[in-house]
């Protein structure tokens, strides 16, 4: 393609292809009017006092995530245990 | 027009001695609206949509941005990435929406203001070239005519269009010479 070709195409691709009308400002204008803004950042979900029921339930949770957690520990202390037994055994015994 | 005061004013932060009122923040909108509407335009019109369908989504793009206005971070990026993301999903949605039916160029726009430089031979030309350019775009993948439609516009540089493309600078580039290559074969043979 010519480059005068290629230019035309480019300038034609700056101006826009179209253009807004004249009255586009006013329409927009006079939707905004009738239109709220979210003028604050949604609040967040209301605060709420615990009841002795959710007070029990996040107790056990807490509970159940803490056993959890120990016995991960201990699994995992055992089989450092194990592996270094395993590699004390064929070092020394051999 | 400051986006940084109209922000101000929404978030109620603004040093005025008064509350600010709706009109103040309305008032200020309407800046954004008269600075850019003809990018948005223009955006539209290399996206492949007809002065109806321009209009119609143009007009959205501010109303959304109008009634999202306290969700924009400026930290985030400019008030015009952030607007032309909007512009750039809905236009994306509404080429979904009618991706079924045939892509059809509507037609040309309606004239521009007769000027007095020009010849009307050379303004039939021109709006022949203009028809013919709107038909080639309309060929083009949609990913790569979004990335062509938004280089030209002067308020986004690489990073910006990055951003609302959601991929790298990088990506960008590459996106764009595709682009520019495809529309060059288009309008060398139309039936390529």
């Amino acid at each position: 393609m010519p480059e005068s070709s290629i230019k035309n195409w480019d300038d034609l691709l700056r101006e826009g292809l179209i253009t807004p009308p004249a009255d586009f400002h006013a329409r927009v204008m006079a939707q905004v009017a009738l239109r709220p803004v979210s003028a604050q950042p949604q609040p967040a979900q209301p605060y709420r006092l615990p009841t002795a029921t959710a007070t029990a339930v996040q107790g056990i949770r807490m509970a159940v995530q803490a056993a959890a957690l120990a016995a991960a520990a201990a699994a995992g202390l055992t089989q450092l245990a194990i592996f270094s037994f395993g590699i004390w055994s064929a070092t020394a015994v051999g | 027009m400051n986006i940084t005061k109209l922000l101000s004013l929404i978030s109620g932060e603004a040093a005025t001695p008064h509350k600010p009122d709706r009109l103040d923040i309305q008032a200020d909108f309407a800046g954004l609206v008269t600075r850019f509407q003809g990018p948005l335009f223009g955006f539209l019109g290399r996206m492949g949509f007809g002065q109806a369908q321009a209009e119609d989504l143009a007009q959205e793009t501010f109303l959304r941005a109008w009634q999202n206005l306290a969700q924009y971070d400026a930290h985030r990026g400019e008030f015009s990435t952030w607007l032309f993301t909007i512009a750039r999903n809905l236009a994306i949605n509404e080429r979904s929406r009618t991706a079924s039916q045939r892509e059809v160029w509507e037609g040309p726009a309606p004239a521009d203001t007769p000027s007095l430089e020009l010849e009307p031979a050379e303004l039939l030309a021109r709006a022949q070239q203009r028809e013919q350019l709107q038909r080639a775009l309309a060929q083009l993948a949609v990913a790569d005519r979004c990335v062509l439609a938004l280089a030209y516009i002067s308020d986004l540089d690489l990073a910006s269009i990055a951003r609302i493309e959601g991929c790298t600078a990088g990506a960008v580039k590459t996106r764009l010479h595709r682009a520019r290559t495809r529309l060059s074969e288009i309008l060398e043979d139309p039936n390529a």
